[in-house]
């Protein structure tokens, strides 16, 4: 049993408009000690599956069904069902999480060392003083710069990377097994990003917590994770170990992900590659193959390889060992996937 | 999607939905129907008549005395039309009023044919003729109420409108310009928001000679407005430094075409509000006025003066129920309408922006 | 590099935009925020300069002074050969045809209470351009232009996304047929999978139409895309600029080095020994002295603590850097190699770096 695994996760929004499935069915696993890397665009759903791992997802929205593994000692506890307050218990305890804007997560009327001493007291039997210590601890471990000092100042008195800093501190103060970062450096400058980035990887290397990272910066994820799963429309569209992914992308989604960066050694100034359309709100899911409207490999009817994508759902099938890939045309194996050719010799 | 579907058009579907806001809406619609109409529901002229070979509207004098055609006080008429049609000129006809009662006067013996005296003093229980009674003069209670529908909303409507603009004004050229003219408005606001309005009220009625409702309207609104200038400015504030403005500064546009096309639209909703709840406020004060006594005089018709009458008489209870019943539910709906436009139009409730 | 003979479109000299920073209840002026502090550039007709910076260096400022949104407190501003900060309003307001600004968040530089039609002609009215029909027309060829049905005119922004509200935006700057458009982070509140389209979009347009950009974003690999030269800011100053490629290539500047090497990438072939600096970027109420970048540079010495650094110039390259202009002295003026040593410099100073 890996430490942590979600299984056909659905959670979905009871509007006026009806009923909008931001995740629809999403299943995803955690080793120990590992780093899952979760991509795609707004509206896509990310950010409501990390919420919805500890039930923080606000009305109308309702996780429907599906279930959320945590491995224990007397085996898997299901999130899903746990009572409120054990779940008060796994929430900053076993499983931690950071958000994307440091500045509206921390309480602007405590102090740093307050506030992550509470997180300490809420999860363990010490005295205040003992969770004080821990505080400058924790402090110290996400290398902030006079942590004596920071320990009784205001969120608003600090950088945005010292609060993101801060939120890590909060968020491992009391040894989580999995900690939970939604979009962590997105709000950060691109040299604060690499102080945070670095800081992470080194905090798991020494305490051994699993990371699930949500982000839509795929260059991240190259960099930080050792699984990739890629989402689109409520849906997971590809998972792969992260070289296997970036090496070898076969959902034409990802392909295209990829080459619409620019490319600074491309010669000369060829038009960027572009997915055509625009990224599906949920009230508006396609039917189908979710990503076929703006696919360029979308085939109106059955061919003698596969179904036609407007109509049946592709599953996500493993088309090389670890390797999942939810498209009707991506599975047959030895052959290169057509546009994953295409990119190569463009 | 052919409909353009604009904020107010999003707000209004956002509005419509919520079924308490609507009857409350309903109901001030309902009002305003009934003071337009009120010289229709009740009087003792006709609506419209037919008298020496000419049609007039003499009902339109409950509006203003002085629309009621001459011809009516050369003849002699003394405001009783119904015997004196008939004996002046056979051949007239009339449409008249739904209820034939006066909300100024009691209608005498006989002045409609072959009807009784209005009961005066506690003899004016509600009964089938006087389903609201009749007060100590006499007067028809439901008379005086349907006529009192037009003070109730005009209270509301022009205080708050001499309000709104002061406020939207002084509030809009202090957010936006800033600097000293932010400092002298925003002193002047705070100035008038130390004037007691219900004692400047009484004062200012002690010395005009002749006191009308129109200088209590007056005073509340030049009173009234220092709420909606803060929210005004505040929303200017915010709003100066929105991207669009930049954008159209960046076109080309001058202050006044920003303040006037791309803050005020987006500020009018949050101010709105308030607004409605300051017509609820208004129609209070001045109901609480006509009872002390201090609001409009005699013969003006108003809720607030018929709970007046029931002070001196407290067997009188009808003197007090269904005015207050009537003053109750009108400020209800105000508040309902708006706090209804505002569940309508707060950006929290908007599409979310991702 | 080509040396144009007509002079050149945009000209920025010595710019500096200072907030004042007032305290108390006479509000006495205590401070500034040294947002801009001393910049200066130029772009030719038809080309295009890219700003990159962190957020705070001032790079916004820059471009919102250049169309005097925001007055700058010294320096000049010639557009076209007119001094923007010294004209007069009429003058301005006419000289802001010439000049237009897209900004970076397509929600908010749309209002909400307008028509797309309406958005659209507002300029062409207070320009007084043309006539209903021809305003239409010139609507209708905006629209088209940036890929946007004619149907769109009766719509309002939020019926639209992110990317197509971005497309309006580029619209409405068009339709005053600018020469010159500011585009500060256009594309930083795009999806990835929309920024291509936008980035192309601007790219054709400017092809197609002949504009002058100043692309302003802390997107390095989208800057280099778009720009033909790149000018790098740190803390309101601009501490390197260079041809686009040759940035990447042969950055003299330990800033700019640090700044490449942080981008993420997903081909570990580009992968670089990421440049971790120290601390964060100091208040630009309170520069430090010296060189700014001094407290958090790995190569910073006594001369950087106490000395601003001055324009050092190889070909079309310059830095504001002692050790990069000492390197360059020893290397003979040859960047490739000034850029060389000066990255293993930097690798050896910082030796916490990941590689």
């Amino acid at each position: 049993m890996p430490l942590f695994e979600i299984r056909d996760l659905v959670t979905a929004f009871h509007t006026t408009d009806g009923r909008v499935p931001a995740v629809d069915g999403v299943s995803l696993s955690i080793d120990r000690g590992r780093t899952l890397g979760l991509v795609g665009e707004s509206g896509c759903g990310k950010s409501v599956t990390a919420m919805s791992i500890l039930r923080l997802v606000a009305a109308p929205g309702r996780i429907e069904t599906g279930s959320i593994l945590l491995d224990s000692p007397a085996g898997p506890v299901d999130l899903v069902t746990l009572p409120d307050s054990d779940l008060r218990r796994v929430r900053g305890g076993r499983i931690g999480m950071i958000f994307q804007e440091p500045m509206t997560s921390l309480n602007p009327v405590f102090t740093v060392g307050d506030q992550i001493a509470e997180a300490v007291l809420l999860h363990r039997a010490c005295s205040r003083g003992a969770a004080r210590a821990r505080a400058l601890e924790m402090l110290r471990l996400v290398r902030l710069a006079d942590p004596e000092q920071r320990l009784d100042e205001y969120p608003h008195q600090l950088s945005g990377g010292m609060r993101q800093r801060v939120m890590i501190a909060m968020a491992l103060a009391c040894e989580p097994d999995l900690v939970v970062a939604d979009e962590p450096t997105t709000a950060l400058d691109v040299t604060i990003q690499a102080q945070i980035l670095d800081l992470l990887g080194d905090l798991r290397r020494r305490l051994g917590t699993a990371i699930l990272l949500i982000t839509h910066d795929l260059g991240v994820v190259a960099e930080t994770c050792d699984e990739v799963a890629v989402m689109y429309a409520g849906r997971i569209v590809e998972r792969a170990p992260a070289d296997v992914l970036f090496a070898r992308p076969l959902h034409p989604y990802t392909i295209g992900l990829l080459a619409a960066r620019p490319d600074p050694d491309a010669a000369g100034r060829a038009p960027l590659r572009t997915i055509p359309g625009m990224v599906p709100a949920p009230q508006r899911f396609p039917v189908g193959c979710r990503f076929h409207p703006r696919c360029g490999h979308a085939r109106a009817a059955a061919t003698p390889e596969g179904p036609a994508c407007e109509a049946p759902a592709p599953e996500l099938l493993e088309v090389e060992p670890g390797h999942f890939v939810r498209c009707h045309y991506a599975e047959r194996l030895g052959e290169p996937h057509p546009a994953a050719v295409e990119v190569r010799f463009a | 999607m052919a409909a353009v579907d604009g904020f107010w058009g999003q707000a209004w579907r956002r509005y419509r939905r919520r079924p308490l806001a609507m009857a409350a809406l309903l109901f001030v619609v309902g009002l305003a129907a009934v003071a337009v109409l009120a010289p229709a529901i009740a009087g003792t002229k006709p609506v419209v008549c037919r008298y020496k070979g000419r049609l007039y509207a003499p009902c339109l004098a409950y509006f203003d005395r002085r629309l009621e055609p001459a011809i009516f006080a050369k003849d002699k008429f003394r405001g009783s039309y119904p015997r004196n049609l008939a004996a002046k000129d056979p051949q007239s006809w009339a449409i008249w009023p739904l209820v034939f009662q006066d909300p100024y006067r009691a209608v005498r013996a006989d002045e409609w044919p072959g009807r009784p005296e209005n009961p005066a003093m506690d003899k004016g229980v509600p009964s089938r003729a006087h389903p609201f009674g009749t007060d100590q003069a006499g007067v028809d209670v439901f008379a005086k109420m349907v006529h009192g529908t037009t003070v109730a909303l005009l209270v509301g409507f022009v205080s708050m409108g001499i309000a709104g603009t002061i406020g939207i004004v002084v509030g809009a050229l202090g957010g936006y310009c800033g600097g000293w003219v932010d400092a002298l408005t925003s002193r002047i606001t705070e100035i008038v928001m130390c004037v007691p309005t219900l004692v400047l009220i009484l004062a200012i009625m002690a010395i005009i000679e002749k006191p009308t409702i129109w200088h209590t309207m007056a005073i509340i609104g030049f009173t009234g407005w220092t709420g909606i200038a803060r929210l005004t400015r505040g929303e200017f504030l915010r709003l100066k430094g929105a991207e669009y403005v930049t954008a159209a500064r960046a076109a080309g546009a001058g202050p006044v075409r920003i303040m006037l096309r791309h803050i005020l639209p987006n500020a009018l909703a949050p101010i709105l509000v308030p607004i409605t709840f300051g017509i609820a406020a208004a129609i209070l004060v001045e109901s609480g006025l006509s009872f002390l006594g201090f609001g409009s005089p005699p013969p003006t018709a108003s809720w607030g003066s018929i709970l007046n009458g029931a002070r001196s008489n407290l067997g009188m209870w009808w003197l007090v129920v269904f005015p207050g019943v009537a003053i109750f539910l009108t400020v209800l709906a105000y508040n309902l309408v708006g706090e209804g436009l505002q569940e309508a139009t707060d950006p929290r409730l908007r599409e979310a922006r991702k | 590099m080509t040396t144009s003979i007509q002079p050149a479109l945009v000209r920025v000299d010595g710019l500096q935009v200072h907030f004042p920073i007032r305290r108390g209840l006479l509000r006495r002026q205590v401070g500034a925020v040294r947002a801009v502090d001393g910049v200066s550039f130029r772009i030719d007709r038809g080309r295009t300069l890219g700003l990159v910076g962190e957020s705070g260096c001032g790079k916004t400022t820059v471009g919102r002074s250049i169309l005097r949104l925001i007055e700058p407190t010294a320096g000049r501003v010639e557009v076209a050969g007119r001094d923007v900060t010294a004209v007069k309003a009429a003058e301005l307001r006419a000289l802001r045809r010439r000049m237009q600004i897209v900004f970076q968040d397509p929600y908010g530089s749309l209002n909400p209470r307008m028509t797309v039609r309406s958005i659209l002609e507002e300029g062409l009215l207070i320009h007084r351009l043309g006539d209903a029909a021809d305003r239409l027309r010139r609507m209708q060829a905006a629209l088209d232009r940036t890929g946007m049905p004619a149907a769109a005119l009766d719509r309002y922004p939020h019926e639209f996304s992110g990317g197509q509200r971005q497309r309006i935006a580029i619209a409405r700057a068009l339709v005053l047929e600018p020469e010159f458009v500011a585009l500060d982070e256009p594309i930083s509140a795009l999806d990835v999978s929309i920024q291509a389209q936008v980035l192309n979009l601007l790219v054709e347009l400017r092809d197609r139409l002949g504009l002058t950009y100043l692309f302003i974003s802390h997107d390095l690999a989208a800057v280099e895309y778009v720009a033909d030269e790149v000018a790098v800011m740190y803390l309101g100053r601009i501490v390197e600029q260079a041809a686009a490629g040759e940035l990447r290539r042969a950055p003299l500047h330990p800033y700019t080095v640090a700044l490449f090497s942080a981008v993420p990438t997903v081909d570990p072939r580009r992968r670089r020994r990421r440049v971790l600096l120290p601390g964060d970027v100091p208040s630009p109420a309170r520069p430090p002295g010296g060189c700014r970048f001094h407290p958090r540079c790995p190569l910073a010495e006594q001369a950087c603590r106490e000395l601003d650094p001055p324009a050092t110039q190889i070909d079309r390259h310059v830095v504001h850097c002692h050790v990069a202009a000492r390197l360059l002295a020893e290397s003979g003026g040859d960047a490739r190699r000034a850029a060389e040593r000066l990255a293993a410099a930097v690798a050896a100073a910082d030796g916490g770096g990941v590689g």
